[in-house]
């Protein structure tokens, strides 16, 4: 029963644990690599490969490849945010049987679980590896803002890679807990986390052991991997309008490009200058090939970066507000992600913030060693710590197509339990149907569709007599569950799933089958 | 001769639920029987307690639905055999069932059990009829945890919001907060995870869910109330609707909070608020012909409105400065000099009116408000002397 921390990231993952004596240890790959690139990429055979093996395998297959599973769990795929996505994932996102986004890739359709329980199982072979004992639970991150339906994906991912989940952590306080806030006195952090592919901005209170995240906001595709797209398309721009050569159709070439780019862009981090050579990267019709050989300042790469900095402000202002709380009023700025390590990055923050931000020496692992002193938390081994957190959407129940009535409010603080007793409609009626909703809209359309369920063996009564009493729980993870019993007799009817995205039961243990 | 209904309670708890929330207004109880009952007849319940007593409690059927497809049928008894003495002996019997039960928990097992012994539990244990999550019970500290932790849970149930917290029904964000986070650190499933006990964790989930709400709930009063603001899992007390644009200000600016007092302005020409006049030169003439010394030159809060009231007096104008004192007053709540002036000027306005008695009191309450208020304690001995509102009236003048 050994249990890890995990930071399963939308572009790099990693995995913790603390010590006997409480020092946190990053475990590393095979390769002595501290974090794991979320990268999967799948052979004809349907065997997988993950990692920086994925990476390198991307390069000659890109169609392959998936990346940034993350952004697709417990989303629909006719989600608006999926679909912008769509346009920027190099892999095609198709609906599942019951509306799901799922990603095609080797000719089939891959559920974003179980491409996420493969990154899992890395990172478990990489803890069991160190630890030479077999691993079983974990506690994983989640950004603050995931869903009961997102964080119910990540729960399904978890159990396909053999995982029992002792808590989903938000990303927030886990970093917060990382940098050791539980030990110091009493702060008020702005925790910024520029990340591969997003950017999160939280407002998290500490106050004798108590941790809150008071606010979130964020741009949900603002990060590395656009500066690095940044610097792509600038070197592909120059190659046209020097060699004449489009390499906008040449995946291998701009994968390599792509390569090169992020190379340039961690040295850029602390030199002024750098590098980049790449010979016999594209070939003119003529058969002539063309090289790419250039030298990168540092103030180049800021420019082409400037208008993605720019978009750091709002998020951080924004969050601001939610919290009620001015710039002067935070004690500390916690970087946390590789892209903080840019200093044009720390430099733009500060400017927001108007303070220096503190700098963490391991804005990569910070999280997953805060998912690690959660392990140790809920072993008893640190004490005196309490985790506070709300729900991030509502809930609202719907019988027949009627409004939804909102049954949990959003920011009720978790775990909590709220009831709706519903009445039958018609004489004899053995049968009632409801249908569950994450949003706080009364129309149907402004929210999201959980679940619907079906309450069957009702006792035969005229209309309105049988009282069923719907209970929805969110639990200390943020996930929702739900339970019916009939109010007169407090008896449990059957209560079914009838349908709803994420994958049933049956399908997880299935694929947990399948995988063993 | 009356059909006797056995009704099986496994656990002490059972027998709690079923005479606390089974019974719809303590007396009456609707289930499904596999049998057609007629309606009016009589019906009494055998209760089987955990500890093999059967408490007979007699009823009558009242109503009778149609028998559904499953041949069962529901009925609903008026049980009037469950009288109070028959709920307190239940009560009590619960009471004691659970305190045994614990005894028998905490004993550590001396022997293991013979085959026949296991055989006997077996036979003894009636099946669980409730559909409840399956966990094995919990040992050692974890046991001791659990009973304690069942018993806060039981304890809490029935108590209204504030009690849960353990506040007064009106407190403010503050002790809302810390009581709240005082039974997190006490209840939170966290706090127990390290026994690893699933009981143990979902008594623990009871507890907080039931904590949470009682907090969400008071939060959401005193936020409605604008007493507090709520922001993610805290509660603050409110600092305004400017919080967040801190380049501007919030000195001046009135919170959104509905405080009972409309805030003090801190300069002076931001309180004037009416049209006031100065004119030094009245106050001069006053306290002159009154041979008074004048009254302290430190400005203090109000000192223009009482100026303009003793001008308004000096001119005869009672209910003109009754008026601007209870404009003043409204701003100024606390100022008892002002306070004393208005109920001068109250005695003035009852004086022209001739009633004395009226007149008396309203100087009394002045001088009780503010007994170096000169004028008040002059005008009432002219009243008492017998004076009337000429004379009374000439003090001002």
């Amino acid at each position: 029963m050994t249990a890890i921390g995990i930071d399963l990231g939308t572009s790099n993952s990693a995995v913790a644990i603390l010590d006997a004596d409480g020092a946190p240890r990053i475990l590393t790959t095979e390769d002595g690599s501290t974090t794991l690139p979320s990268v999967v990429t799948f052979d004809e055979h349907g065997g997988a490969v993950v990692g920086a093996a994925a990476w390198a395998r991307a390069v000659e297959r890109p169609e392959d490849a998936v990346f940034g599973a993350k952004r697709l769990l417990g989303r629909r795929a006719d989600d608006p945010e999926v679909r912008r996505l769509a346009k920027l994932l190099p892999f095609e996102i198709v609906p599942s049987p019951n509306g799901d986004a799922w990603a095609r890739v080797g000719g089939r359709a891959v559920a974003p679980e179980e491409i996420s329980a493969l990154i899992l199982r890395e990172l478990r072979a990489m803890a069991e590896r160190f630890l030479g004992e077999p691993v079983t639970e974990a506690v994983i991150t989640v950004p603050a803002w995931f869903d009961a339906a997102q964080r119910a994906a990540t729960k399904d991912a978890a159990a396909i890679a053999g995982l029992r989940v002792r808590r989903l952590l938000n990303e927030p306080t886990a970093a917060a807990l990382g940098h050791g806030a539980h030990r110091g006195q009493n702060r008020r952090f702005a925790v910024c986390d520029l990340g591969g592919g997003t950017f999160d901005v939280a407002i998290v209170d500490v106050e004798n052991g108590v941790f809150e995240v008071l606010a979130t906001a964020g741009d949900a595709s603002l990060g590395g991997d656009d500066v690095d797209r940044a610097i792509v398309e600038q070197l592909a721009r120059e190659v046209r309008s020097k060699g004449g050569l489009d390499l906008g159709t040449d995946a291998a070439a701009l994968v390599r490009l792509r390569a090169a780019a992020q190379r340039v862009k961690h040295e850029l981090s602390t030199a002024q200058v750098a590098d980049l050579a790449l010979p016999r990267l594209g070939q003119m019709p003529s058969g002539r090939a063309v090289d790419l050989a250039r030298t990168i300042r540092r103030d180049e790469l800021e420019l082409w970066a400037m208008p993605l900095l720019r978009r750091l402000e709002a998020p951080c202002r924004e969050a601001m507000v939610r919290a009620g709380r001015a710039a002067a009023e935070l004690d500390e700025i916690l970087l946390v992600g590789g892209m903080t390590r840019m200093p044009a990055v720390r430099r733009t923050i500060a400017s927001i913030f108007g303070k220096e931000p503190r700098v963490v020496p391991n804005p990569d692992e910070v999280v997953a060693v805060g998912a690690a002193v959660e392990v140790a938390r809920l072993e008893g081994r640190i004490e005196g710590v309490l985790l506070l957190d709300v729900t991030a959407r509502g809930l609202a129940l719907s019988v027949n197509g009627s409004p939804c009535d909102l049954v949990i409010a959003p920011s009720a603080v978790v775990p909590t339990r709220e009831h709706r007793i519903i009445a039958t409609r018609a004489d004899g009626q053995r049968e009632l149907e409801f249908d569950l909703w994450e949003g706080e809209s009364a129309e149907a359309s402004g929210n999201r569709h959980l679940a619907r369920y079906a309450v069957s063996a009702l006792p035969a009564a005229p209309a309105g007599e049988v009282l069923v009493v719907v209970e929805l729980t969110v639990d200390v993870d943020g996930t929702a569950r739900v339970a019916a019993s009939e109010l007169v007799s407090g008896e449990r009817p059957l209560l079914k799933l009838v349908g709803g995205p994420g994958l049933s039961r049956e399908q997880v243990a299935k694929l947990v089958e399948a995988r063993r | 001769m009356a059909r006797v209904l056995r009704v099986r309670c496994a656990t002490w708890d059972q027998v709690e639920a079923f005479y606390q929330r089974k019974l719809r207004r303590g007396r009456y109880l609707a289930m499904r029987v596999p049998f057609a009952p007629d309606k009016n007849a009589d019906l009494t319940i055998g209760l089987e307690l955990p500890n093999q007593l059967v408490m007979a409690i007699d009823g009558t059927i009242t109503s009778v639905a149609d028998t559904d497809a499953g041949g069962r049928t529901a009925i609903e008894i008026h049980l009037h055999g469950m009288t109070p003495e028959v709920q307190g002996r239940l009560e009590a019997l619960v009471t004691d069932g659970r305190a045994e039960d614990l005894r028998v928990r905490n004993r550590p097992p001396t022997a293991p059990p013979t085959v026949a012994a296991a055989a006997a539990v077996e036979v003894a244990a009636p099946p669980p009829p409730d559909p409840q999550p399956e966990w094995t019970p919990p040992e050692g500290a974890a046991a001791e945890q659990f009973v304690a932790l069942e018993a806060e849970l039981r304890r809490l149930r029935p108590l209204p919001a504030h009690e849960v917290l353990g506040v007064a029904w009106d407190a403010g964000p503050s002790e809302v907060r810390a009581g709240w986070l005082s039974l997190g650190h006490r209840f939170h499933p966290d706090v127990v995870a390290r026994y690893a006990s699933a009981a143990l964790t979902h008594v623990a989930e009871e507890l907080m869910i039931h904590v949470n709400r009682a907090y969400d709930r008071l939060r959401a009063a005193l936020v409605a109330e604008g007493r507090a603001a709520a922001i993610g899992p805290a509660l603050h007390e409110p600092r305004g609707w400017l919080v967040g644009f801190e380049e501007m200000g919030t000195g001046t600016a009135p919170s959104l909070a509905a405080e009972p007092e409309i805030p003090v302005p801190t300069s002076r020409t931001s309180s004037v608020r009416f049209a006031v006049v100065e004119d030094p030169l009245t106050e001069d003439r006053l306290f002159g012909d009154l041979g008074l010394p004048p009254p302290p030159t430190a400005p203090s809060e109000g000192d223009v409105f009482d100026r303009q009231a003793r001008t308004r007096l000096a001119a005869g104008d009672a209910t003109g400065a009754k008026e601007v004192l209870a404009a003043a007053l409204h701003v100024y709540p606390k100022n008892r000099g002002l306070r004393a002036l208005y109920h001068v000027a109250t005695a003035v306005e009852a004086l022209a009116g001739g009633q004395v008695m009226l007149a008396t009191s309203q100087l009394e309450a002045a001088v009780a408000h503010d007994e170096h208020c000169h004028v008040a304690v002059r005008a009432l001995e002219e009243v008492r002397r017998g004076s009337d509102v000429v004379i009374v009236r000439r003090l001002f003048q």
